[in-house]
């Protein structure tokens, strides 16, 4: 079996918004047709002559042969095609439309073969962690693994909801009861409401949250929720229940700079870090992390990094050009 | 005005509460969506005159802390007053409103004081308290109060300006699945409590269900059909202390309870435990315990909710 290797989906689709989008119309719809079950799929019967998908993943920058366990628990949820996943010694025969919980801690492989042949499709993925949920999306088909970048998004009424919705469904056993699929549906509409951000940029903030006194913490959190769109001093002060002014000044004490300059940088980082990996046209990653104007934008960039950010985007896109035969195979299977 | 009876029943109250949301609200919601909970715009009847209101509705915390208000008409019909403006409902609607709003359950037009049965939610800035109640022509009955302590809960609707189905389902659902703060400290009670006169025993019940509510010790004697000063008499006999020490000691105790399980501010667990008036508790705490209920919490250390941990504050 050859090893696939792991392709950065490039364009539109990559977007972290896309992926919410795509949750909010494949899987939300389906969570409200059949509850939870859609999480809990019967398992098939041992395939005779069954493999895995060797597949490089960058992610944890190895190569993935064999089953591992899951370092957060995850939903998985197969947006076209079909699929199978062996997840504690069972096996998973899964069709669009479908997906999987897989525990933590659980030994799970996500591309199982059968007769040496690679089952096309399109897979979202939704990590949940303590801050909130990480969601990325990956297709496979006969030439590669292809795999959009990671984005957290980062509220943590998320957790709390998939803690209680755990209790619920595997505690009680009870995933078919309406509060789990009440809980399941609370979860999914909060997950495509705040703007996702790519998970490097958040791991290099979550670093230094904790030494921060509690309301700035929370103006901090404030500001990554929504920066995609503009957002007014007045309003973030308010929600924290503290002054412009102190807002200001706690700022300047504990990061140096004011309240606006963090934002903006914020905001360069994430477009930056955006170019880097979706290779996206400069003029829509703009648009993406809140700015109207191109020129000021293209301004602040330069200004931030030294060099434009159309330089940016140029160097990668030429890296990562996706497969128009494989992508094309991909629209085919989809039902 | 009708007279506020209170219901005393079996323990397993809680477990009809969350059945009752589970197969009959939430079915309704999933269904119908929110359409059938009025939003207080919905209701635009001119102020008459001949509504009147028959029980006054109370909210056990102060105002500050709720965060919204949930009524669910299960049986009966019903008056309601939002905001001096009055509406008609049928079994199997509801209302919903923010804090702000001032409701009043229990009217009535001319003389007919209509039946009804409701299931009120409020939830608060630490979590929701779920009340049951019931009205007769003869008499308000009003069941346990339970409390819900929970962070997560009021997060969940503080942030939506209009709290749409599935945040709604969400809190119920959560709500089904709630462990309540109600001690009703059995285990307090004295060992010969199956001798005693049936006088004494049904106060003990009584205390120990109601502690939480202000109380008089004439309301009490009434409650047990007997005079006050022979209540009191008994009661010394029996179980050694007068009946309001006997409150005292409950209240204090579940106040203890609450300063060492949960992250309550104290001037609300003064109020929860029946104490309006945070002097009174402090005093009755230290003659109590010998030290201040700040001091119990300093001692007992809570750790302040670090940055992305979430733990559970329900006790168990």
């Amino acid at each position: 079996m050859k090893v696939l290797p792991t392709v950065p989906m490039v364009g539109q689709e990559a977007i972290g918004r896309t992926i919410q989008n795509l949750i909010a119309q494949k899987v939300i719809p389906a969570i409200e047709r059949k509850g939870a079950r859609i999480f809990f799929s019967p398992p098939t019967a041992t395939p005779k002559h069954f493999g895995f998908v060797h597949f490089s993943d960058w992610g944890t920058m190895g190569l993935r042969e064999k089953p591992y366990p899951a370092s957060a628990p995850f939903f998985l949820f197969l947006l076209s095609g079909e699929g199978l996943v062996y997840v504690r010694e069972n096996w998973y025969h899964l069709v669009a439309g479908h997906g999987i919980f897989v525990p933590h801690n659980c030994l799970h492989f996500p591309h199982g073969t059968v007769n040496n042949s690679v089952p096309h499709g399109r897979w979202l993925w939704v990590n949940v962690h303590p801050f909130g949920a990480v969601i990325h999306q990956c297709c496979l088909d006969d030439d590669s693994h292809f795999r959009s970048p990671v984005y957290a998004v980062v509220d943590k009424r998320l957790f709390w909801l998939f803690q209680e919705w755990e209790k619920e469904a595997i505690t009680r056993g009870c995933p078919d009861s309406l509060v789990s699929k009440s809980l399941l549906l609370a979860f999914f509409h909060l997950l495509v409401k705040p703007a996702p951000i790519p998970v490097s940029v958040w791991a290099e903030i979550s670093l230094m949250l904790p030494e921060l006194p509690a309301t700035l913490r929370e103006a901090i959190l404030r500001l990554i929720q929504n920066y995609d769109a503009p957002c007014r001093l007045e309003d973030v002060s308010k929600q924290c229940g503290i002054s412009v002014f102190y807002l200001c000044k706690l700022f300047r004490r504990h990061l140096g700079t004011n309240p606006r300059a963090y934002a903006q940088r914020l905001r360069l980082k994430i477009a930056k870090q955006m170019l880097a990996e979706t290779g996206v046209s400069p003029h829509k990653i703009c648009q993406l992390v809140g700015y109207s104007n191109y020129n000021y934008f293209r301004k602040q960039f330069q200004r931030t990094f030294g060099f434009a950010p159309s330089r940016q985007a140029v160097e990668h896109v030429k890296v990562w050009s996706p497969n128009p035969k494989t992508a094309a195979l991909i629209d085919k299977l989809v039902p | 005005m009708l007279p506020n009876v209170l219901l005393i029943s079996g323990q397993d109250e809680w477990t009809k509460i969350t059945e009752v949301i589970e197969h009959i609200v939430l079915p309704q919601l999933e269904v119908n969506g929110t359409s059938f909970l009025l939003r207080p715009e919905a209701i635009s009847s001119p102020p008459s005159q001949e509504v009147v209101l028959v029980v006054k509705h109370q909210t056990p915390v102060s105002r500050k802390y709720v965060v919204t208000q949930m009524a669910f008409l299960l049986k009966g019909q019903a008056v309601v007053l939002v905001e001096g403006k009055h509406k008609v409902l049928k079994a199997l609607a509801g209302i919903l409103a923010p804090k702000e709003f001032q409701i009043d359950l229990h009217g009535k037009v001319g003389n007919q004081t209509p039946y009804s049965e409701w299931l009120t939610f409020i939830v608060t800035t630490f979590g929701a308290i779920v009340t049951q109640c019931r009205l007769t022509p003869q008499a308000h009955y009003e069941g346990n109060c339970y409390l819900i302590v929970h962070e997560g809960l009021p997060e969940l609707l503080m942030k939506e300006e209009q709290p749409n189905k599935v945040t709604i389902m969400a809190v119920l659902g959560l709500l089904a699945r709630a462990r309540p703060f109600l001690p009703t400290f059995w285990e307090l009670l004295p060992t010969s409590f199956v001798e005693m006169p049936p006088a004494v025993r049904q106060a003990l019940q009584f205390l120990h269900h109601s502690y939480n509510r202000p109380l008089r010790l004439s309301e009490l004697a009434k409650w047990c059909h007997v005079n006050h000063a022979h209540l009191c008499r008994l009661f010394r006999q029996w179980v050694g202390i007068s009946p309001l020490a006997y409150l005292a000691k409950l209240r204090m105790s579940a106040a203890w309870k609450l300063l060492t399980e949960t992250k309550l501010p104290p001037t609300l667990i003064a109020s929860l435990v029946g104490y309006p008036k945070w002097s009174q508790f402090s005093q009755q705490f230290m003659r109590t315990f010998g030290m201040k209920p700040t001091q119990v919490r300093k001692s007992v250390a809570l750790e302040p909710l670090k940055f992305g941990d979430f733990r559970d504050t329900v006790p168990n």
